[in-house]
């Protein structure tokens, strides 16, 4: 009987934990994460609750600002990237739990921008006042169509330049001096004439998937997939035919290593491929997969100007309750000022081209890529940048182009077959 | 009983087979630590590092000074705990219910409970973190512990293996002796299903301490994160140094192990006390 | 007490057992639902919410963020008529499903079996080795099985181009896709599925294997007479939860790649997908909705073909 008695314990404790809990559910249950309970002293004291994936470089100007502001208490919450988003999603689909301020990653926003119903807009604090500190193509991003709602202040960016082995242009008789390679490579159609010269005369491929190409050439237009009413113009789009017949023509090239796979490394630093597409961000990329390959590497212009690859936006979740406190931290942590700091320390490419100019920008040296100046071809391709206008479902439609091109570098469909595969399965999605 | 003796060619073949079977079973352990004491750049090479280097120690420093590797690891160790002592005390309780216990509707609540195993889980995200958010735990290792308190695995497991290794005399003669349903679990049942217990002991220990689905969208606060989604926030979205994450990694294993010895002798603890049947 | 025979007192002796039986019943009833009850209080806070909302939901096109719009069925007809894709995760899941469950029961049936035998030396060992896939974390996992199945570097290729034969292609073919996952699920779970035999085979007293071997029956025989016959309920679990298990396969898939033609996507991952990279969460539970009751019929039909098992 005492062992019934036990029992009966067992389950009062189960109804306990969830009994006595229900009472506290009313002191922090609708505050949203920033619980700071009452706070007894001060009443303008304000926590701000911040989430943040690991990696973004924002940690000692987050200290400097509660420095400067003692009333501000700042609560960063990191994620992993990954699983940050699906974090942000989930609160503001449950109606609870958001952050007064959440990142939001360039290839997350479109999903995001959809309901403006969930955010702040930064206009009502006074955002219009720093629209002129960004790169023109970067605020259009971070803004709805029609201009009239923005949704975050932008922090770094991912110019696209092209990384090329100095050795295996000099042995495939090619330029190797960043001007005239840039010159000689200045259309994709010479692109693929000399990535051939390359494959004949040393065997390596130009580059490593054509997924990748595929990528670099439908982000040079401000039109890829959707008119700016919305409308699919999928088919009719000169920049999306000719992206796709670019890396259809160039197969013969490519090393049919996506980035993602395990084997990029190893392709990378074996010289399997020559050029490599990529933002700043992906420089420590290469220096860590192929450390051999140090002094081999020199960086010159993309083919046609560049695009964006990377960078997020500092959002204001509507469910937070000191948006006005959040927007006058936020673009105080990304200002001009500040974003040349964090790139001093961090490398993170500043998204305010009015810094582009300072010595610490121009003259950012790396011995692994034989430059002395490394932020000046960066800075250069900012500017390059196109607006490009993404709708919702654009995610969606990336992956079905880049999965069509890979079922045709893997031999497992034609390209005629891949695209009108494609086509199908787009128009099914986009109806639903 | 020198049956076996007389075929001595199988039994080294059986210890070469088991020998192949555990080599190809701890490899990707030994590996994880073969990474996580070199360099990320030696890892990448072609053909990669196999044996163990000399980094660790700089590894887990750096471990260390990326996350709150022991508070992360306690708030493991007590979510894990209190989880797997109540999962064994609740569903050893129920699967004795259930098999050996008449009452109506028993089949049919069963079969119901085994259905719920069936529903998928992921779409269960955001209607649980409403229930959550409304009982307010978020940030609350509540969150965690409670709602996983009994599981239908559990339950299922314990009323199998009661059914294998409890015989109904047992039952029948405990009754004679006047003991109450409560007492002929607790005194007859349990004991005769230790390596049953242990089972389910190591895998609801295990799959608690490695979940962190769940776990990350209810501990956001640095100071409840459990030692999975601290590890997690140690990939950078550009790049990842996979030597950290993998030292970090291989410490954080070592607590399971330590589990999994703890239960191990009661794997064949039954053995011995099969005695009790007779 | 009881067995102080008494004849006069037979009759009060019968009354009383009657007694006992009655009120065992009773008490039987009492305590069975009690003892029942934690499970289904859970299941009643946490679980029973978020199945109907699932349902619910699934006659809606909901994108999470905004407002719901009701569509009736249009989501399963959709599924039903209209989508490719699902048909073809469903076909991808059974597929893998069938190439690592079988071998990998019997494989686990088998080690087990071996892991029991009397004479065997360190078997605390044996079976800490098995049970280390499970240990190992699934970042380590997916490294190691990536420089496996790399196509130009991994270790598999490197062997077979050895003696001779043509490198496969992993990611780009069903086949290679099919069998790298399965492998990597059969890694991950033949050791489980043994320490669970194991821990059944601790039930079987050793009376019936020394009875048996003094009546001649060889080890097979008595693997097949004795041990799978005795282990039924343990193997309808490991049955039932490796369908379940298999039919919800989400890790590996997503670790390996679903490949240019989806010929790794499966039903969870295909879920997974539209409701969180895609937001479509109306047809994201309809999917769940159609996945629970394929999974409760194949699960019927494997318990039923599981119980086919002669008993002891």
């Amino acid at each position: 009987m005492k062992k019934f008695l036990f029992m009966l314990g067992c389950l009062g404790l189960l109804f306990g934990l969830i009994a006595c809990s229900s009472e506290s559910s009313t002191d922090n249950g609708d505050t949203g994460g920033s619980g700071d309970d009452g706070g007894s002293g001060d009443p303008e004291e304000v926590e701000l609750t911040m989430w943040l994936w690991p990696g973004m470089g924002l940690d000692e100007k987050i200290a400097e600002y509660q420095e400067l502001n003692p009333h501000i208490k700042i609560n960063v919450q990191e994620a992993e990237y990954s699983d940050h988003h699906t974090n942000l999603l989930t609160v503001l689909g449950a109606g609870s739990g958001a952050p007064d301020i959440a990142g939001v990653e360039q290839g997350h926003l479109q999903r995001f921008k959809e309901f403006p119903e969930q955010f702040h807009n930064l206009l009502d604090f006074g955002a219009a006042d720093i629209k002129d500190d960004f790169l023109e193509w970067r605020w259009r991003e971070a803004s709805s169509p029609d201009g009239e709602f923005v949704f975050g202040v932008p922090t770094d960016v991912g110019p696209m330049a092209m990384a090329y082995r100095i050795d295996i242009f000099e042995e495939a008789g090619l330029p190797t001096d960043p001007d005239e390679v840039s010159a000689k490579l200045s259309t994709w159609e010479d692109y693929i004439a000399a990535g051939r010269q390359v494959k004949e005369r040393t065997g390596s491929n130009m580059y490593n998937f054509i997924g990748d190409m595929f990528n670099a050439t439908r982000e040079q237009g401000e039109l890829q997939y959707f008119d700016a009413e919305g409308n699919l113009i999928i088919e009719e789009s000169e920049l999306i035919r000719r992206a796709w017949d670019l890396s259809i023509e160039s197969i013969d090239i490519h090393n049919n290593t996506p980035r993602g796979e395990a084997e990029w490394g190893a392709a990378l630093a074996a010289g399997d491929f020559a050029t490599v597409f990529l933002p700043p961000w992906m420089l420590q990329n290469i220096k860590n997969n192929a450390p051999d390959t140090a002094g081999l590497w020199n960086i010159a212009l993309m083919p046609e100007g560049s695009g964006n690859w990377g960078g997020s936006l500092l959002t204001l979740p509507k469910q937070g309750e000191h948006p006005q406190e959040a927007y006058d931290f936020i673009s105080w942590l990304m200002s001009p000022e500040n974003q040349l700091d964090i790139f001093k320390t961090y490398g993170n490419f500043p998204s305010t081209p009015s810094i582009y100019d300072d010595p610490a920008v121009q003259n950012h040296a790396d011995e692994f890529f034989n430059r002395d100046d490394l932020g000046a071809i960066f800075s250069e391709a900012a500017q390059l940048v196109d607006f490009v206008y993404r709708s919702p479902d654009t995610g969606t439609i990336n992956t079905i182009m880049g999965d069509a091109l890979t079922t045709v570098a893997d031999g497992q469909a034609t390209p005629e077959e891949a695209w009108d595969n494609a086509m199908q399965e787009v128009r099914r999605q986009i109806s639903r | 009983m020198k049956e076996v003796g007389e075929k001595k060619l199988p039994k080294i073949l059986l210890y070469i087979f088991l020998t192949i079977s555990a080599l190809l079973s701890i490899f990707p352990f030994y590996w994880m630590f073969v990474i996580g004491s070199n360099t990320t750049t030696a890892v990448n090479r072609f053909p990669p590092a196999v044996v163990p280097g000399g980094n660790f120690g700089a590894n887990a420093a750096l471990v260390f000074e990326r996350i709150d590797f022991f508070g992360a690891i306690l708030n493991s160790i007590i979510i894990s705990t209190a989880v797997t002592a109540s999962v064994l005390f609740f569903c050893s309780l129920a699967g004795f219910a259930f098999s050996k216990l008449h009452f109506k509707g028993r089949d049919a609540l069963f079969i119901f409970l085994l259905a719920t195993m069936m529903i998928p889980p992921q779409l269960g995200l955001i209607p649980n973190f409403m229930i959550i958010s409304a009982l307010g735990w978020l940030d609350d290792l509540r969150a965690v512990i409670v709602p996983a308190m009994v599981t239908a695995f559990g339950v299922f497991w314990m009323r199998q293996y009661m059914s294998t290794a409890v015989p109904y005399e047992l039952i029948e003669a405990a009754r004679i002796d006047g003991c109450s349903n409560f007492r002929t679990y607790w005194n007859i049942a349990l004991p005769a299903v230790r390596p049953g217990l242990a089972t389910l002991g190591i895998f609801t220990f295990m799959g608690t301490w490695n979940d962190f689905l769940w776990p990350l969208i209810v501990l956001k606060d640095r100071s409840v994160h459990t030692i999975q989604i601290a590890l997690r926030t140690l990939n950078d979205v550009y790049f990842t140094d996979y030597s950290m994450v993998l030292a970090g990694t291989f410490m954080a294993t070592i607590p399971i192990l330590i589990v999994f010895l703890i239960f191990n002798k009661q794997f064949i603890a039954g053995i011995t006390d099969g005695a009790v049947k007779n | 007490m009881s067995n102080v025979p008494l004849s006069t007192e037979n009759s009060l002796k019968n009354r009383k057992k009657f007694r006992r039986k009655y009120s065992q019943k009773a008490s039987d009833r009492k305590s069975g639902y009690l003892f029942i009850s934690p499970f289904f209080i859970l299941f009643g806070i946490f679980g029973v919410f978020p199945l109907l909302f699932t349902a619910y939901i699934s006659f809606h096109r909901w994108n999470v963020l905004g407002t719901k719009e009701w569509v009736g069925f249009r989501n399963y007809q959709l599924l039903f008529t209209d989508d490719p894709l699902f048909w073809k995760s469903i076909g991808n899941t059974f597929s893998i499903w069938f190439l690592s469950t079988i071998p990998q029961l019997i494989a686990a049936l088998i080690i087990a079996f071996l892991l029991n035998q009397a004479f065997l030396k360190g078997k605390a060992l044996f079976r800490l080795g098995i049970f280390m896939p499970n240990v190992t974390s699934v970042v380590a996992v997916a490294i190691v099985f990536s420089a496996m199945f790399g196509t130009q570097y991994g270790l598999i290729n490197y062997v077979i181009t050895l003696f001779g034969l043509e490198p496969i292609h992993w990611r780009g073919s069903y086949f290679g896709t099919h069998v790298a996952i399965s492998v990597m699920v059969m890694w991950r779970w033949v050791g489980y599925n043994a320490i669970i035999y194991l821990a059944g085979l601790q039930s079987i007293s050793k009376d019936l294997y020394e009875a048996a071997t003094i009546d001649g029956a060889n080890k097979m025989q008595q693997l097949f007479y004795i041990t799978i016959p005795m282990l039924k309920p343990i193997i309808i679990f490991t049955v039932l939860q490796s369908t379940i298990g298999g039919m919800q396969i989400f890790a590996e898939p997503l670790l390996f790649g679903v490949g240019g033609n989806n010929q790794g996507l499966t039903v969870t991952l295909y879920l997974y997908e539209e409701a969180f990279s895609r937001f479509a969460f109306g047809y994201a539970a309809a999917i769940a909705w159609l996945l629970f009751f394929i999974i409760i019929i194949f699960s019927l039909i494997n318990v039923l073909l599981a119980r086919k098992i002669k008993s002891a």
